[in-house]
């Protein structure tokens, strides 16, 4: 005969549902009849219960990033000295801005951003002058600062091989190859540089007024805008104006800023906001090469659109406009080429 | 093992990253919620989960697959676990009683409150708040069986490879921890209370 202690032991296989099917008909029968045993048996479903009550608690933000970020040091044959990271689509999505996104909005902006056609029927004779007087429309779509490094692009013409806009369209074009090769070579020699991306949240009380003030701030301390603001809030189009639409609480921008510059800069952007305006600030790794490739296919694909461009009278992108992206392009292509000490600053701007 | 989790295995044992992302995937948010329920705590736990991933990319080579990918993912796991509360012993005792100590000073001596029950969310949040300071409050090998039983739902058998015992010793050790566990959440008799279990039994059901 079973004493209580003996099917008080077996209560968690009952639960369990592990108690042999013999046993199993006699504890059933014993709970029924004795109190002390099923209270028991009760209290113990209630903890179980209590138990079962947590729930699973959900992945820290980054966690897979900075796992990346580690397992690529622990990688056998990774360089010690230069961690390479390969960003994946996938990281393209968490990063949410980077390179992707930086990438796109060139491209929006190379084939949406402008609504200006070129008016005139004799495209070739007109194209120098239009180079350097961007229609009203489009110098205000495009805010000061942009016009005003597309012409400083301009005036450098000639100082980054050799490419001119004021060249007739083929010379323009012959140039470019020469150019495409020149850095595929350079990038096969320095393919294990990593770049730095910075991401930043900067919250401010009225995102849309600050723009020109963050950019300000930032070209004094030698940050380069390498992309037109980006309107989180609607990433599905890109809004590519200098402000962004009015109401919306969120807006990103990208700078180029070198390694050494890029803490006095962000000293800069608390001094005018505060130091509790920053929110974050991460490191993401990415590849330079990587980097590089992705412009030298737009820079292709600038080209193609360049060289199919008399064809396609139906265009309403000028000319110039694709060759300052071009030029942009270019140089950011040479700045990654000479220099991996360069950081992409990518700023959040929020609300307060 | 599918063909797939053999395939990643192999490409993450010749050094593929992507490969290795994609064949713990599944694994990342388990480890981590063993390591804070462990740990108790959400950074640290990140730590730990991150370390877990490490040192199992950096051992996959000698992985022989004997066991299956997901027992060794949590032999690791728990052994980095105890190995930090063994680190950590002496810290994290002073810690807890730093937690219990309340606003004006004195020290709660019980580990559950003894405030009533109302039916709310907030009171819902209590009684985590409860259960998660129970299972703190349990020796690491108790702690462990019960976090691997109740909330991975892991079955004797792989608990016990996963910590290289007997199936019997893993059944009581269960039974024990649950046992001192229950006893813990006693200290609140609200939880316990007739009319707490039948609303909890009725939620249930609903």
């Amino acid at each position: 005969m079973r004493k209580c202690t003996d099917y008080t032991e077996m209560i968690y296989e009952y639960i369990d549902n592990e108690l042999d099917s013999n046993l199993l008909s006699e504890f059933e029968d014993h709970i029924k009849v004795c109190h002390s045993c099923k209270v028991e048996h009760d209290e113990c479903m209630q903890a179980l219960k209590l138990i079962n009550s947590l729930e699973e608690e959900e992945l820290p933000q980054n966690f897979k990033e900075n796992l990346h970020g580690k397992l690529i040091k622990e990688k056998p044959d990774s360089n010690k000295k230069n961690i390479i990271l390969f960003i994946r689509k996938k990281y393209f999505r968490t990063i949410g801005s980077i390179a992707a996104i930086f990438i796109f909005a060139i491209i929006m902006k190379g084939f949406l951003g402008n609504q200006v056609s070129l008016s005139t029927s004799d495209k070739s004779a007109a194209m120098p002058n239009v180079a350097l007087s961007l229609s009203e429309e489009a110098a205000a779509m495009e805010g000061p600062i942009l016009s005003k490094e597309a012409d400083s692009d301009m005036k450098r013409k000639g100082v980054n091989n050799d490419v001119t806009i004021n060249a007739s369209q083929s010379t323009i074009i012959a140039d470019l190859k020469d150019v495409e090769v020149l850095f595929s070579e350079d990038v096969s020699g320095n393919a294990e540089k990593t770049l730095k991306s910075r991401r930043i949240v900067l919250k401010v009380d009225k995102p849309e007024n600050e723009i020109e003030k963050i950019k300000t701030k930032l070209n004094e301390n030698g940050a380069k805008l390498i992309e037109s603001i980006i309107d989180v809030q609607t990433t599905a189009q890109f809004s590519l104006k200098s402000t962004a639409t009015p109401g919306t609480g969120s807006l990103h921008i990208e700078f180029l800023i070198s390694n050494t510059e890029f803490n006095k800069a962000l000293d800069s952007l608390k001094a005018i906001w505060g130091e509790d305006a920053i929110t974050s600030n991460e490191t993401v790794l990415i590849k330079v090469s990587d980097k590089i490739n992705q412009l030298n296919s737009k820079l292709l694909e600038l080209n193609n659109n360049i060289a199919s461009f008399d064809k396609d009278t139906q265009n309403n992108i000028t000319l110039n406009e694709l060759e300052a992206e071009k030029i942009k392009i270019q140089s950011q292509i040479e700045d990654l080429r000479k220099d991996v000490e360069y950081s992409i600053m990518s700023i959040s701007v929020e609300k307060r | 093992m599918i063909e797939n989790e053999i395939n990643l295995l192999k490409k993450s044992k010749n050094g593929d990253i992507e490969a290795f992302e994609e064949l713990i995937e599944g694994y990342q948010k388990k480890v981590f919620n063993i390591a804070f329920r462990m740990v108790g705590n959400y950074d640290d736990a990140s730590e730990l989960a991150q370390e877990v991933f490490i040192k199992i990319f950096k051992g996959i080579k000698s992985f022989k697959e004997e066991s299956t990918f997901s027992t060794w993912v949590y032999k690791i796991t728990t052994n980095v676990c105890l190995d930090e509360l063994r680190k950590t012993r002496n810290k994290k005792s002073i810690s807890l009683e730093e937690e219990l100590k309340l606003d004006d000073g004195e020290v709660q001596i019980q580990i559950v409150d003894q405030r009533p029950l109302p039916e709310t969310i907030f009171e819902q949040k209590e009684i985590k708040k409860t259960v998660k300071k129970a299972i703190d409050n349990l020796s690491h090998e108790h702690r462990i069986v019960i976090v691997l039983r109740e909330l991975n739902g892991l079955n004797y058998e792989e608990i016990a490879k996963i910590l290289k015992c007997p199936v019997g010793t893993v059944k009581s050790r269960i039974n024990r921890a649950r046992q001192e566990l229950k006893e813990i959440l006693k200290n609140n008799k609200e939880l316990f209370s007739e009319e707490y279990v039948k609303i909890s039994s009725k939620e249930e059901s609903i």
